[in-house]
């Protein structure tokens, strides 16, 4: 099964297809380190003041800075601001 | 989006447990829009709609997490408290309704340029006009009201009218150099000055004419001072034909000028009971609406109204302020000879001052007060100098047909 997502994916990437399309991959766009997009996520696993931890379908991605505020929070994306002092794909 | 909050209304709202994570997502997967996250000692804290926030009810005991609101935002928290106020919810409706009543309407009238025409004149011929304040603004008719300002005042060379919120604005512009009308009408033989008074003449300076007195001299009433007829001798020393002019002349003359003035003996004097009513009065228009209950037993009453627009213009259709009746009784009462006295020298003095702007210097006054069938009287004599002459054209004798007119 992973063999195949990984030929799709592959397939996706020599045909300049949107990837966040084909395979609900999440978008993260960072403005400079206080400001964090992030579109296509599953669920907030741990949200604390200096850390926080989200669920998209592939990955958990890891935030971490200080005084970290939500901004939106919806379904579909969320927005994040604060000091970002790192983004780590787990 | 902040905007349609405020109208919605939204709360912050502080939660706390173990499954806030938990709670944000069902939040999400229910598409309720959280905003404003903030975690701070153990707590998290975040805003959300009004309407939302009664869905959350559910969410937040299924995740296990206790929220409670701190701040409440937006029109719906802002009612209730109106509501509780049902005086002062009626009165800022009432505000609205006159403002949107009173934008309608012609609350101020403004005139700029005028210098040789007063503003009170035009504002009288504007009233004439059947423009008056108060009349709704779109029934204004400003083109006729730019003709009918050229057409009535001559001396205006352009004139607009345009409306400007709630003023009417007119701007006129004056010909700088009027024309003067020439006062001496064609085609007639002129004018002579007679005297209308008797008594000696004091100075004379003929200006245009012929004098017939000269000073010292003793006149009579109808006697003819200065002749507007010329007259022009032939070589044998008669006259052939008359010159006519209009005679122009500066003549004093010393008279004596009968006086008298009569005061009556009684006077009515206002006395008050000390009964008196205080109120609130709305006046539209110039009507006067009050509470006159009080008063109704009042023979006689003196009200003042005391007008509280601190706010409007003076020309504002709509007023209130306070009014204040006192009841009185009338009381007949007699001059005594000092106050008569005052009086009477009062008036004459007056009198005196306005014969002086006039010109007229007075000599000697002989004058004295005394009660003349039942009433105090100042009678006497004045002994003036006037300028004292009288204006008729002139009759051209018939044999002198050809005189030449002016």
């Amino acid at each position: 099964m992973e063999k195949y997502t990984d030929g799709l994916r592959q397939m996706a990437l020599s045909s300049n297809l949107p990837l966040e399309a084909m395979f609900q991959d999440s978008i993260l766009t960072v403005v400079g380190h206080s400001e964090l997009w992030i579109e296509n996520y599953k669920a907030l696993l741990i949200y604390e003041e200096d850390n926080i931890l989200i669920q998209t379908k592939t990955h958990t991605i890891h935030i971490e800075g200080n005084k970290l505020l939500i901004s939106h929070y919806m379904r579909e994306h969320m927005m994040i601001r604060g000091n970002i002092s790192k983004v780590t794909y787990m | 989006m902040q905007a349609l909050m405020n109208v919605n209304g939204y709360v912050r709202m502080k939660l706390w447990g173990n499954g806030i994570e938990r709670f944000f997502n069902l939040c999400a997967h229910k598409e309720l829009y959280l905003w404003n996250l903030e975690s701070r000692n153990k707590y998290v804290y975040a805003n959300i709609s009004l309407k939302d926030f009664y869905k959350t009810k559910k969410l937040a005991r299924k995740a296990g997490v206790r929220a409670v609101v701190v701040e409440r935002h937006g029109l719906p928290f802002l009612f209730p408290k109106i509501k509780k106020r049902v005086t002062f919810g009626w009165c800022l409706l009432l505000f609205f309704v006159i403002v949107l009543i009173s934008s309608n309407m012609l609350l101020h009238i403004e005139f700029n340029g005028n210098y040789n025409i007063s503003d009170d004149v035009f504002l009288e011929f504007v009233k004439n006009q059947d423009i008056h304040y108060g009349m709704r603004i779109k029934n204004i008719p400003l083109e006729e009201l730019e003709k009918e300002i050229r057409k009535k005042f001559d001396v205006i060379t352009w004139a607009s009218a345009k409306i400007d919120g709630t003023v009417l604005r007119i701007e006129v512009k004056e010909n700088e150099k009027p024309e003067v009308k020439e006062e001496i009408i064609k085609n007639t033989y002129g004018s002579s000055l007679y005297a209308n008074v008797d008594g000696i003449v004091h100075s004379i300076y003929v200006r245009s004419g012929v004098p017939k007195v000269k000073n010292g001299d003793e006149i009579h009433k109808g006697d003819i001072l200065v002749d507007g007829l010329v007259p022009v001798l032939d070589q044998q020393q008669l006259i052939s034909k008359y010159q006519c002019y209009d005679a122009d002349a500066d003549i004093y003359v010393k008279t004596v000028v009968p006086v008298s003035l009569v005061l009556n003996s009684n006077y009515t004097m206002k006395s008050y009971t000390g009964r008196t009513a205080e109120g609130f009065y709305f006046s539209v228009n110039g009507k006067i609406y009050r509470n006159h209950f009080k008063e109704k037993k009042y023979p006689y009453k003196e009200i003042s109204f005391f007008p509280k627009n601190r706010f409007m213009n003076e020309d504002f259709p709509v007023s209130i302020g306070r009014f204040e009746t006192k009841e009185y009784m009338n009381i007949e009462k007699a001059y005594r000879k000092a106050e008569a006295e005052q009086i009477l020298t009062k008036e004459f003095d007056e009198n005196n001052a306005l014969l002086l702007q006039k010109g007229v210097q007075i000599l000697e006054k002989d004058v004295t007060i005394d009660i003349i069938m039942g009433k105090w009287t100042l009678k006497g004599e004045m002994t003036v100098i006037m300028p004292a002459f009288l204006r008729k054209p002139n009759e051209i004798p018939e044999v002198l047909n050809d005189s030449e007119g002016i």
